[in-house]
Parts: C-alpha cells; structure tokens; sequence
C-alpha cells in the first residue's frame, strides 16, 4: 500500500511538473462583480445575458505607452462592444483624481468606463503588473487572457513600426467564438504598477 | 543640492556600507533631481514628473528596469574611457543604490534631511534669447500611425551673416517631437517646397536632395557649416566652447527635421527656436568631418533580408592636425551599433564613439570634455553594423525586405560625423581636400562592389532557381528593369531575358564609370 501511495504521489508531482507555468494564470477565476466608474454610474456586466466577455484593461493618466495605445483601445472596443465585449479602461492610482481621469478620458478619447482603483483592489484581484495591460474574463469569472495590446514594444525604447501581432484582438476575437485563444498569456511592456496596499 | 554636494554623495556613494539603509531624501532624492527631474518636470518633454517622494516611488519598480537597462537617462555611446562634457550616464553604483532603496521597500527617511528640489531655469535654458523664430504654419500631429519625418521652415533671412553659439528650441507638441536636426538653407529652396501637400512643413526625409541651397547636410548633426545642431529631448542646451560658433549666413531660412512619435492624442507643432549669437566672428571655424561621406552614399549600402550583421566601414587619414569638439551618427532603423576609432600617428588607438545599440530616437552629439588633439596622419575609422533580420524589432519590413541606401526612413543610410577645429583657417581647404579624395576613393569602391553585386544579373538569383523573380530584385530597380526586359510579363525573367538585363546593367556600369 505504502508504495502504491508512493507511486501516486511520484505520479502525481510529475503531472504538475509537465503543466505549463502558464496554466495556473490562465485558468484564474474571479467573481467580476460590481464596478463603479468615475462618472459613478454601476457596471455590473457579469450580470448580462448579452456579455460574452469582459476586458479591464490597466492603464495610467502619465504612463506614455499606455497613452500610445488609447486610439486602438477605441478601435478595439468600437469593433467589439457590439458583440458583446465590454471595456473599462482602470487607473490603479493611489494619488488618482476623477477630475484627472475625466480630462485625460477626453483628451484620448476614451469611449469605454473609466474606473479609479486608487485602493488597487482590481489590480490586486486580478494581479496586474503593468500599464497598459489587458485581462479578459468570461462572465463566469475564469480569465481567458492577460498581457500586451500587441507586440509594438518589444521593450523599453523599442518600438516595431507596426505590430506583428495583436493579441488582444485575437483574444477577443476568440470569446466572440466562443473558443479559448491560442496565447492565453503574454508580457505587457509599460509601466510597472506597485501595489502599495 | 549644488553640484559639489552632489559630487560628495557621487564619492560616498559606493562607500556607502551595505547594512546602512538607503532613503529617498538622503540619497534617492539628489541622484534624481540631478539626473531625471531635468526632463521629468512640469513644462518639459519627460512623461511623468520625477521631484517628490510620491512621484519616484510611484514609478521606483519602472525606474529601477529602465536605468538597469540603460534606457535612461538617454545616452548611448558605451565606450567608458572617453569624457564628454554633456555625459548623462548613471555610474555602476548609482545604479545598484537604486536598487537597493527599490529592495528595502522605498523608505523615504527622515524629514530633518528632506532634500531641496534644484531651481531650474523657467523660460530659456540659457536665458534671454538674442532672437526668437516661430515655425512657418502649424502642423497637426495624428494620434496615431508610424512615426512621421517631416521639415519645418523657420523664415529668417537676416541682412547680415551671423555666427551662433548656441540655439535652443521649445517645440508645442512635447509628447510627440521625438527630435530634431537644424539645417541652414541659404536659397529659399524650402519655403518653396513648404506647404506642397496642403499642410505645414514638408513630407519625409529627403527634402535635403530636392532644396539645392542646403550647402552640407552632413553639417546640421554636427553644427559646422551649413547646420544648427539639433534637438534631443533632456540635452541641456549648451553654448560651444571658447570662441566656437556655427556659420547663419546672411539671407538664409533655417529648416527643422523633426522626427514624431504619435503619442496617442492629436497635438499641433508650432515650435519656437531661440538663437544666441557670438559677439564677434570666431578665430577658427567648425569643420565636420563624416566619415563614410554623403550618409554612406556611395558605400553602395544593399543589405539582403534576413542578413544580420552587415558591416559598412570606411576610414580617412587626417592630412593636418585639429581639435576634435564633438562625435555623432546618422543612421535609419536597421542599423544596430556603430563606432569611431582614432588610431594616432604612433599606433595609440582612441574610440571617440562606440554605440553598441544604436537607435534612431537618440541621435544625440557627443561634446569631448576637453577638446581632443588629433595629430596629422590620424586616422579616422568608422564601422556600422546592420540587422535586416526579422529578429530585430525595429525592422521597418515584416517579412525583412532588401534594403539600400536612401533618404527615407525604411532605407538606410549610415554615418558618423566629427567636427573638428584645424590650427587656422588656412587648414581647412587640406581637410576638404583629403574628403574630396576619399569621397572619389569610396565611390570608386561603391561602383566595385555595385559590379559585383546588383550590376551582375546572376546575384539576384538568391534561391538559385535559375531564374530571377520580382521579388528577387532590388525595389528600386524592380519597374526599371521588368518594364523593359520581361518581354511575356511573368514577373520573370528567364534565361532568354537574362541577358538582355546583362547588357543594360553593362551600360549602367560604363556611365559610372564615366563620372
């Protein structure tokens, strides 16, 4: 018996060995929940039978790459709200004001919610790293996707003149398919978030 | 802080134990405020401001990657011998004190030692302008799309010629002007070719070809005869040392290529430049010295897709003795390093330059701390190196397409320009004349090569099929050479056409020759 159990346990270690590191993040699940915007208005996008899919992506009033990718936010959430995508755009900002966050929202012409996580719950719940920095959740809470908008920066200062590849819109191009995306998990290049809480 | 207290804390720096705790206000604090709030203030071109606690911290975990990559502060020539005056690197162990401060979780240490932010200049770095010019219209920079290449006019035409000393540019569009070179144009050739496509300024890079009055393009990087200098966001406008001075003919306009980076809003440039001239003419004059000549234009750059270290190099032996004053390079996306190297009369080896990483964005000049003595028979070697591979992120082609020499910002060019002051003015017709000479000797080479390469029709059979594709010809000659000789239009030339393009490219090969 005892080397049976020793057997189950070898096997079992080698199993969590062989799964990718990339698996424990793609399969997070957390409850999406209520979310209050700067307008005060209550999203609660979960909660309709019309939301395929829920993207928060991470951003920043002064972050400049976060900045660089707002019109294709737009883009993306113009192409995709109709299907049934919803977009809020989160500044996890101790020192965030919705009076800022206002006049920053229009002047990148941001069409989507804009919410002030100046606790940094969110960015807390669902780990984020940096701005810009997209995750997108099922409204049953598990997380389809986490990373870049695409690959323009490769790094700090290094920047492709077009991207190669867009793996947020891919990503939501999945949900609306009702598959899981080829890449569940990428690297966002931007600005570091620090969780002061 | 001052710079003496500044220069203290440099030295206490890595002596500073490994146990004693690192605070923002007794050490983060004055290596930021010397080297980052320069940028990073209201008013200036840095994205986030850098003064207080809460605005370092805030930005510690980012601060800490981009000096650790050497990504900032900007300043890319690697080779650590050389002093310049406007050296903007962290040492090694302002690096690693950083770190540590990250480390220890960011304290901020007792208020009794809360630094004093430095008082920088409000209006005009270098105080009141002898005179300020306004560019000609104003320019709406799109919030998006790849970078944009475009010249301004700055109307001037002074009755008399002037000598400057130092300009200083305030550019509207701050998130978006990545940079810009000040060229003269002495005929006005640029306020005619302003404004042709309906919006301010003129499109691309190659205006220099078309305005014939622009005397020496290769003289605006460095500030000799024929150019202003440039502007790179966090250079500290400087005055030239001594009584140096660049040449402002009289009658002529000045001309800004500027390079955007749409920064993700519409913004409109409508920049000023602020001049300050020199009281009298100088003793000597400023004499660049670019090396390979004209950007690399008859180095017969033609670099293969896929290929990742393509080298151009080229040298010139210094027929009088000068000072070197400052070193800086040209070079479009795919270039990946670039160096300069001194070899004296007596074998000693200088590198006045090494960019390990080039990048487009920073092209800066580099100022020699002391002028450097170049004795005759010096010579000046330069070595650039080009990644047209897919592996390097900044190729302008996805898949990498050939690439060859031009003015645009997807070709390439490629050089490095030394501006150097002869013993008199006397001098300077020996320097234009060894150039002259090594500009016949190089394209002599360029034409060589050019016979051994795309004026040979079998070279441009890269997958050795025998026959010679669209693709597989070279985009500028593409139209030239299937218009005439791919007689069933295939957008092939098989073995019976081949020849036929044999004898055109001969022809080609006779008239350089002629030249």
């Amino acid at each position: 018996m005892r080397n049976q159990g020793d057997l189950f346990l070898f096997l079992l270690f080698s199993l969590v060995a062989l799964v990718p590191s990339g698996w424990g993040q793609q399969e997070k699940v957390v409850r999406i929940g209520k979310i209050v915007d700067i307008e005060g208005a209550v999203h609660d996008p979960a909660k309709s039978q019309k939301t395929v899919a829920v993207v928060f992506v991470y951003v920043d009033v002064t972050c400049p790459i976060a900045n660089f990718y707002q019109p294709i936010l737009r883009r993306l959430a113009q192409t995709f709200e109709p299907a049934g995508i919803r977009f809020y755009q989160i500044h996890p900002d101790p020192d965030g004001e919705k009076g800022a966050l206002a006049t920053h929202a229009k002047e990148y012409g941001v069409l989507s919610p804009v919410i002030l996580d100046a606790k940094q719950f969110l960015a807390g719940k669902h780990d984020a790293k940096v701005t810009p920095e997209a995750h997108v959740y099922l409204p049953d809470g598990s997380r389809i996707y986490r990373g870049r908008i695409d690959n323009t920066y490769a790094t700090y200062g290094k920047r492709r003149p077009e991207a190669t590849s867009h793996d947020l819109q891919e990503a939501l191009q999945a949900a609306v398919e009702g598959r899981r995306p080829a890449t569940a998990v990428t690297k966002a290049v931007g600005c570091q978030i620090l969780i002061e809480r | 802080m001052t710079r003496p207290a500044f220069s203290i804390l440099l030295l206490l720096g890595p002596l500073l134990p490994c146990s004693a705790k690192v605070t923002f206000n007794e050490h983060i604090a004055p290596l930021i405020h010397q080297n980052c709030t320069g940028c990073h203030r209201p008013g200036q071109n840095g994205p986030f401001h850098l003064i207080s606690y809460r605005d370092v911290k805030k930005r510690a975990l980012t601060i800490n990657d981009v000096i650790l990559d050497r990504y900032m502060p900007p300043w890319k020539p690697t080779n650590k011998e050389m002093h310049y005056a406007n050296d903007r690197r962290l040492s090694e162990e302002q690096i690693e004190l950083f770190g540590r401060w990250v480390k220890d979780g960011m304290p901020e240490g007792t208020s009794s030692k809360n630094p004093e932010v430095p008082e920088y200049p409000s209006g005009w770095y270098l105080g009141k302008p002898d005179l300020v010019i306004k560019m000609k219209g104003k320019f709406e920079v799109p919030a998006e799309g790849r970078d944009i290449y475009r010249s301004f006019v700055f109307p001037l035409q002074l009755p008399e010629d002037k000598w400057v000393k130092a300009v200083e540019l305030r550019p509207k569009a701050k998130s978006a002007v990545h940079h810009a070179l000040f060229f003269i144009d002495s005929n006005g050739a640029a306020r005619k070719m302003d404004g042709r496509d309906g919006k301010a300024g003129i499109s691309g890079m190659g205006f220099l070809r078309q305005a014939g009055g622009i005397t020496d393009p290769a003289a605006a990087f460095g500030g000799g005869n024929g150019g202003l200098g440039g502007h790179v966001p966090g250079a500290t406008p400087a005055r030239l040392p001594g009584d140096l001075a660049m040449f402002l003919p009289r009658g002529s306009d000045v001309v800004m290529q500027t390079h955007f980076h749409p920064s993700g809003k519409k913004e409109v440039e409508e920049a000023e430049l602020a001049l300050y001239f020199a009281k009298e003419s100088p003793e000597v004059n400023l004499v660049p010295i670019q090396i390979p000549p004209l950007f690399g234009a008859t180095k017969g750059i033609n670099i293969p897709a896929g290929e990742e270290a393509y080298i151009v190099e080229d040298s010139i032996t210094l027929p009088v003795p000068v000072k070197a004053v400052s070193v800086g390079g040209h070079a479009h996306y795919i270039c990946k390093s670039m160096a300069m190297t001194a070899t004296l009369p007596d074998g000693k080896k200088i590198i006045l330059m090494d960019i390990e990483d080039w990048d487009l964005d920073w092209q800066d000049r580099y100022q020699f701390e002391k002028p450097l003595d170049l004795p005759a028979g010096t010579t000046l070697k330069t070595r650039l190196v080009y990644d047209n591979s897919a592996s390097n992120p900044e190729n302008p082609n996805s898949p990498p397409q050939r690439i060859t020499w031009g003015q645009e910002s997807d070709d390439e060019m490629g050089s490095i320009t030394l501006i150097v002051v002869p013993e008199n003015n006397g001098k300077i017709q020996a320097i234009k004349d060894a150039q002259r000479s090594q500009l016949i000797t190089s394209a002599a080479d360029a034409i060589q090569k050019a016979s051994r390469s795309f004026l040979n029709v079998k070279n441009y059979d890269t997958n050795g099929d025998g026959l010679i594709q669209y693709d597989e010809v070279p985009g500028r000659m593409r139209s030239r050479i299937f218009d005439r000789f791919d007689k069933d239009g295939d957008k092939t030339l098989n073995k019976i056409e081949q020849p036929e393009v044999q004898k055109y490219l001969d022809s080609m090969l006779r008239g350089f020759r002629r030249r």
